[in-house]
């Protein structure tokens, strides 16, 4: 399995900028399998885990890859220097590169912050500093990006074992096996094949939020740094192409979200609840056509609570390629009733972005016009959405709202890939969250429950929670489905984990929870094989995650 | 029909459109308010906080310290309880003078520190927060009129000299509550004209800044403009940071103290000194408030950092530098890099603060007095004074997107809370520039005072 680990970084690879002396870029020593940001939940690396390093003239221009035991700690004109005042270990690295290396921290670095620092044909890098912790998981998924479907096989028979997608999904029941890092550290040499057994860390594993029995929890015996899962599939586990999975180390840290598809039948997953899913899993090109009112309640760090309202249009274009693994954030959801999570780099709430693995943008133009029962505005987007109109209650400015309830018709000019097309949306009203103003402190390690009434009928409501922690430049959003018909939701504590916790200065954080509902409906334009026009009132509240 | 698919369109909503979020406007000019206040009361320092419009207080987000006696901020209370009138309605207020035109974007009010300018011995600096038990600080610094002149090209090729140059008062700012950017911020396609001021006090922000001849530092209420403390410290204090919980300012003294002050009762707790001769000038605190950094205003070996243990009260150890005469030092929003600046020498220089190593330096930023970042730390701004400009550094890269020009004597930066705007002092110049971050372009407008120091002050 540990071609897994060029694969999955390959992507970023080109992302190096050939300059004479090694650079680690800032904030980007990460766990290889998650790439979770440093100071998210899971941002840490563990001891005896593989992870990332990432930045310019790392190693030689031509990829390599240590391939036999014993590993060595230079490799290629290699090697990385982890130091703790008086104590230096040396990091082994696995695969090294230009822009990245992929390495094993070894189980004996010492706890705490230290050091690290790349030398390459004798020119040392800066150094970085990197936070080291007993255990610290991370899944590997299958787009490279640590999002999306995981590194899983079926197991079907001691020598069947294919990996698992949207064509080839688990059964509930199943044993699967899954690959990560960062399950903690071994007593046996690292340089060594690892021994099998189960490391002591305390492991568990959930399935659309189900627990799952673990059968095994420890080193594959393949690969040093390289943790393998095997458990069972919850028999009442859910079926979907992106069925969430995700593990939590010593009851306390929790891994990416990755997913696993499910199918009673073991064959092609199927998505009933999404009816993007067969865009991203066969491919196609997909149109995304949105009218939103946006509503948050500011409470947090303001002198007086106020309500700021924002409506936009947002209109997006992509062409997805088919493939077993497809996966696209955002719409690649949870089925209902399970919650998912996503990390990255920058302010989500301002200019970052979830990775994913590529996709391609359609020209559609950007001229829209929009009738309302009240209004008509032409607005030319900027990115893939637009401001409409905002209002702020404070300092006499004026109302300029303009998204209200209603039905609307939205015409586009066209672009070079999509034709001009004309959709109708309805922007329905707000729902009520009943108990908004009580959730603004919370607790991490307890269940969240929201409470709200006043959905459409047979519409279920997306919860979702952002994070942003400014001084790290990074992000971590949940997103959660209720059922169709329900009033409520609790969010688990093993979800929230996965968001940071707010550090004590409100500038640099920024937590909002967005309750949601739409109208959809299906529009048809030259050049999409799939559009979908929807209104949205989305309600916000800012929040102190603990 | 299962209508989960569009959520998809929502969470796009919120979570794709950078350029939408950037969309800020400028606080373009304070201009004649600020002159209007000059004129009035420019014999000494000058704060301009509110203006009129329509019988309406408006919001005015500077303050200009003038040159002059280091007199108490001057204020003149109204009715109301503002630090001043309102003067007329209309476009224009009684002296003639076109009302100033501000936006929504910046919910906050830069403040000047206070002192004496175009004294060689007399600096000051200015440290903010809100309430007396409250977290959160502003730091600034103080003149820089000692200082080879600024803007001058000769000041820029000028070399250390054999005496031992005096600490000139670097000029930074930092802060933390109350501010803060509202998530998903209202977007305005047209600007609003003017915000009114409301004094926050609920907020009640407060401001530190060191009187360096009177070696005290005192303490403002920034609502009212009243004095609330004055605190002797150690002789001939630069700088003072408050730490990110707001219960303890410490204070940089040029004759070999480093002060902590309990906020809470304005008294101080404990001097630390090293040995005859050590000369601490700039100050910062790690965002997490473990550590403070000092700089050692010196020559080498005399030249370095010393980390000071701030729960411990003590000295922690030190950090030496390659360059001589270290003034100020500025740390990344992580936490990991200290950004040294050195005017004397024309030198930045940037230290893994975990290390103890140089990381980057820059040789070619004419007289560096201020650093900041945006508040993901992805972008550092250099003021050069004696280029009058700023340099846009990408922090990934080190390398220089731009430089924008300002005004001559360019010295303090403040970035607004969103990260969209840098407003920056130009002593020399009398001018402010404020600067686009979006566009990196600058809006520069002039003064009839000198601005010297500035710090934001949470409103809303």
């Amino acid at each position: 399995m540990r071609t897994l680990i060029p694969t999955a970084t390959s992507l970023f690879a080109a992302l190096g900028i050939l300059t004479a002396a090694p650079v680690i870029y800032p904030h980007q020593v990460l766990n290889a399998a998650s790439y979770h940001a440093p100071g998210l939940p899971a941002g840490s690396i563990a001891q005896g885990s593989i992870f990332s390093i990432f930045g310019t003239g790392l190693g030689p221009a031509q990829p390599a890859q240590q391939g036999s035991f014993p590993l060595t700690p230079t490799f290629q004109g290699v090697s990385i220097q982890v130091t703790q005042k008086t104590t230096v270990v040396n990091a082994i690295p696995l695969y090294v590169a230009d822009g990245q290396i992929n390495a094993l921290m070894p189980s004996n670095t010492p706890l705490g912050w230290v050091s690290l620092r790349v030398t390459f044909n004798n020119v040392k890098s800066n150094p970085s500093p990197v936070f080291i912790v007993r255990d610290s998981p991370g899944i590997f998924t299958l787009t490279g990006t640590g999002l999306g479907p995981a590194a899983i096989q079926n197991v079907v028979s001691a020598t069947e074992r294919p990996l698992n997608s949207n064509q080839a999904s688990a059964k509930p029941g199943q044993v699967v096996v899954l690959y990560a890092t960062g399950l903690g550290p071994i007593s046996a040499p690292d340089i060594n094949a690892p021994p099998v057994g189960n490391v002591s860390t305390p492991v568990e594993v959930w399935v659309a939020g189900i627990p799952a029995t673990i059968a095994y929890s420890g080193r594959s015996p393949c690969c040093s740094g390289l943790d393998e899962v095997d458990f069972v599939v919850p028999s009442n586990a859910p079926a979907g192409c992106w069925v969430p999975v995700y593990l939590r180390t010593s009851h306390a840290t929790v891994s990416n979200f990755t997913s696993i598809a499910i199918d009673p039948s073991g064959g092609a997953c199927s998505d009933p609840s999404n009816s993007v899913a067969s865009s991203i899993v066969n491919g196609g090109s997909l149109g995304l056509l949105s009218l939103n009112r946006i509503a948050i309640h500011e409470d947090v760090g303001v002198n007086a609570p106020v309500d700021i309202i924002n409506d936009y249009v947002a209109f997006t274009a992509t062409s997805n390629p088919s493939g077993p693994f497809g996966f696209a954030p955002f719409l690649s959801l949870p089925p209902p009733g399970a919650c998912t999570s996503y990390q990255g780099i920058g302010d989500f709430l301002q200019s970052g972005s979830v990775p994913q693995a590529s996709v391609r943008s359609l020209d559609g133009g950007k001229q829209l016009s929009i009738k309302g029962p009240s209004s008509q505005q032409s607005v030319t987007t900027v990115g893939n959405a637009s401001v409409l109109g905002s209002y702020l209650p404070l300092y006499s400015i004026p109302n300029r709202l303009v998204l209200a309830p209603g039905a609307y018709t939205v015409q586009t000019n066209g672009g070079a890939d999509v034709a001009s097309f004309s959709a109708s949306i309805t922007v329905p009203g707000a729902l009520t969250w009943s108990n908004r103003d009580q959730t603004t402190l919370i607790n991490r390690a307890q269940p969240l429950t929201l409470n709200w009434s006043g959905a459409p009928e047979g519409q279920p409501v997306v919860i979702m929670g952002v994070g942003s922690l400014l001084p790290l430049n990074s992000s971590a959003v949940f997103v959660c489905v209720a059922r169709a018909g329900a009033t409520s939701f609790v969010v688990p504590p093993e979800v929230l984990a996965a968001m940071p916790a707010s550090p004590p200065n409100p500038l640099s954080t920024k937590n909002v929870i967005f309750l949601m509902t739409s109208s959809p409906t299906p529009f048809s334009a030259q050049g999409l094989s799939l559009g979908l026009a929807a209104g949205g009132y989305i309600t916000g509240k800012t929040v102190t995650f603990q | 029909m299962n209508r989960t698919r569009t959520f998809a369109f929502f969470l796009l909503t919120i979570l794709s459109p950078a350029a939408v979020f950037a969309q800020g406007i400028p606080i373009d000019t304070v201009k004649n308010f600020v002159d209007w206040w000059n004129n009035t009361f420019g014999w000494h320092e000058s704060i301009a906080t509110l203006t009129c419009k329509n019988g309406m207080y408006f919001w005015v987000t500077y303050v200009i310290f003038n040159n002059g006696t280091a007199t108490d901020i001057p204020v003149k209370v109204t009715p109301t309880g503002m630090p001043c009138e309102c003067k007329v309605g209309g476009g224009t207020n009684a002296l003639g003078l076109q009302q100033s035109s501000l936006s929504s974007n910046a919910l906050s009010i830069l403040l000047p520190r206070e002192g004496s300018c175009f004294s060689f011995d007399t600096m000051g600096i200015d440290e903010n927060i809100p309430g007396q038990s409250a977290s959160g600080s502003l730091g600034s610094w103080g003149s820089g009129w000692g200082q080879p002149l600024l803007g001058s090209d000769d000041s820029a090729k000028m070399e250390p000299q054999a005496a031992k140059p005096r600490a000139a008062p670097p000029r930074a700012f930092t802060f933390t509550e109350p501010f803060r950017q509202l998530p998903a911020g209202v977007l305005l396609n047209t600007v609003s004209a003017e915000i009114p001021w409301v004094c926050n006090s609920g907020v009640n922000p407060t401001m530190f800044r060191v009187d360096h001849t009177g070696n005290v530092v005192s303490r403002y209420n920034m609502c009212t403009a009243a004095k609330i403390a004055t605190i002797p410290v150690q002789e001939l204090p630069l700088q003072v940071r408050v730490t990110p919980d707001g219960t303890q300012a410490i204070v940089a003294s040029f004759n070999n103290g480093i002060t902590f002050i309990d906020t809470a009762t304005n008294t101080v707790t404990k001097l630390l000194q090293g040995a005859p001769g050590t000369s601490p000038s700039g100050i910062a605190i790690t965002p997490d408030g473990t550590y403070a950094l000092v700089t050692n205003y010196d020559q080498n070996p005399n030249s370095y950092l010393t980390i000071v243990d701030i729960a411990g009260k003590k000295i922690d150890g030190k950090i030496q530098l390659d360059t001589d005469f270290p003034q100020s030092v500025f740390i990344s929003p992580d936490g990991t890099l200290a950004w040294v600046t050195f005017p004397w020498n024309n030198v930045v220089e940037v230290i893994d603060i975990l290390s103890g190593t140089l990381v980057q330096f820059y040789r070619n930023i004419l007289q560096p007095e201020s650093v900041a970042f945006n508040p993901t730390g992805t972008v550092a701004f250099v003021s050069a004074a004696s280029s009058s400009s700023v340099a846009v550094i990408d922090t990934k890269t080190y390398s220089i997107i731009k430089t924008i020009p300002a005004g001559a004597g360019a010295t303090d930066l403040q970035v607004s809370p969103d990260g969209n705007f840098v407003y920056v002092n130009n002593s020399a110049a009398k001018s402010i520039t404020v600067i686009n971050t979006q566009t990196l372009t600058g809006t520069t407008s002039t003064l009839d005072g000198i601005p010297q120091g500035s710090v934001l002050v949470p409103a809303q």
